[in-house]
């Protein structure tokens, strides 16, 4: 389930874009791994996630609010934070650092920056995971554009059609492009998706309509 | 999935939220190709449709399989997780699935939003096993739909369910990397649906930068972006 690793777009864009997961091992580490994870979304609430979320018992920030995903996280769940800041970032890493957790937590993003970041706080890379883009058919797949906001919900719960949809929407002034991108991220049951990096890029779409 | 025709209004607000285009309005009415729906639930999911139209209707074998593969709240009993694959690198820096001197490949056929038979994953996953060097991960559902790991060859009776998404995933040696990577470009030139393609490495003795370099002689290349273990799980594993 390599669902934030295929992210698409420009190394502009994706400056503001990092995912933070941390998950427990099943036979591991899982048993008693409840606590921790809400730790884990207490932590992260100090350096300002602009969504966070787990696919078991609740979602994302764009449906559920932080405290009710934080008391209904137990053991087993994927835990996911998302930064535009690299600075947040940082400060998030370091923190999981000192806390010690004892769980996997794994950095998606630009791997130049978020190696600048690891080595900031002194945490080594333990093992990498490349992404080599799309093969075969590729002309069934939605738009460059579009897919820039698409492949933030790994599982393809956001289609194209609807970025156009809420693009042509934005254009005629019929909604923000904030608006659209919160709507969008309610799909995105994990809490993958960047709504900050979502807006910039439906109000740029918007603007070139 | 399917639309209750009496409550259906055909306003058509659900049409875009299907990331397969299954559903599609006739005579004033939403109707779902149930050839083409994934069973993956965003439609219903979403809450668009006011009027309560889109329901779920039984699924029972072969098409139940659509729904695991493809409904991220569906979860596999086997590994105990919503979705299609493991818990793969995420967790290396306590399972130590990826050792040294090895590395891991997934092959997640029908992504992004293309979707797949699994007569089109068996054309990869019968082609790759037959290199002899790849044996797929047991843990991934997918895995547990074939009839043979090492051949490749699924089950008969849902080689023509379509789903979402399915990852061929497996560990190969460091050194046979080149080759699968071959394998996989034939297989890219072969296929009527599309394939994403990642590869996970360790960190130790430099292991990633060799991988950098075949793929660089492969003519292939990483995303900038990527993901990073960070090694903070315990009890570590000890390679
Ligand atoms: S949203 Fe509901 S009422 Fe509207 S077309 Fe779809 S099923 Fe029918
Ligand atoms: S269940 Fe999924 S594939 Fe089927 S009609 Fe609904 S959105 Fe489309």
């Amino acid at each position: 389930m390599s669902h934030t690793l295929h992210r698409e777009g420009s190394v502009e864009s994706l400056k503001g874009d990092y995912v933070v997961l941390c998950m427990s091992s099943q036979g591991l580490n899982k048993e008693g791994s409840g606590p921790k994870f809400q730790r884990y979304f207490e932590l992260a609430r100090q350096f300002h996630p602009v969504n966070i979320g787990e696919n078991k018992n609740t979602g994302s920030l764009a449906a559920f609010d932080y405290d009710t995903i934080i008391e209904k996280t137990n053991d087993g769940c994927v835990c996911l934070a998302v930064f535009d800041d690299p600075k947040n970032l940082i400060g998030f890493l370091g923190a999981l650092k000192k806390e010690d957790l004892g769980l996997s937590v794994v950095v998606s993003g630009l791997m130049d920056q978020v190696k600048e970041c690891c080595d900031q706080v002194g945490l080594k890379v333990h093992t990498v995971n490349l992404s080599l883009g799309t093969f075969g058919k590729t002309e069934k797949m939605a738009g460059e554009k579009e897919r820039e906001i698409t492949t933030m919900c790994g599982h393809g719960m956001i289609t194209g059609d609807l970025v156009l949809y809420h693009v042509e929407r934005i254009h005629k002034g019929l909604e923000t492009a904030e608006h659209a991108s919160q709507e969008i991220c309610k799909l995105c049951i994990c809490g993958a998706f960047n709504p900050v990096r979502g807006a910039k890029l439906f109000q740029a779409m918007a603007d070139n309509a | 999935m399917k639309i209750n025709q009496e409550l259906c209004v055909g306003c058509g607000m659900c049409v875009p939220y299907c990331p397969v285009g299954a559903i599609h309005l006739e005579d004033r009415k939403a109707h779902i190709d149930a050839d083409a729906c994934v069973e993956c639930s965003c439609c219903r999911r979403s809450g668009v449709c006011r009027k309560n139209a889109i329901v779920q209707d039984e699924l029972s074998w072969p098409r139940g399989v659509r729904s695991v593969m493809s409904d991220v709240f569906t979860v596999y009993e086997g590994t105990g997780v919503s979705g299609r694959g493991t818990e793969e690198m995420k967790t290396n820096d306590v399972t130590g699935r990826f050792r040294p001197g090895w590395v891991g490949v997934a092959v997640e056929m029908g992504r992004p939003i293309a979707a797949c038979t699994f007569r089109q994953v068996q054309e990869v996953s019968v082609a790759l096993a037959a290199s002899g060097i790849v044996e797929f991960e047991p843990c991934n559902p997918i895995t547990a739909l074939m009839k043979d790991n090492k051949t490749g060859y699924f089950q008969d009776d849902i080689l023509d369910e379509r789903v979402y998404s399915a990852i061929l995933e497996f560990p190969v040696k460091l050194e046979d990397l080149p080759r699968v990577l071959e394998l996989c470009k034939q297989a890219a030139e072969k296929t009527d649906t599309l394939f994403s393609l990642d590869v996970c490495s360790v960190t130790q003795d430099g292991q990633n930068q060799k991988v950098l370099e075949i793929l660089d002689k492969a003519g292939m290349s990483a995303r900038p972006n990527g993901k990073v273990n960070l090694g903070l799980g315990k009890p570590a594993y000890q390679f």
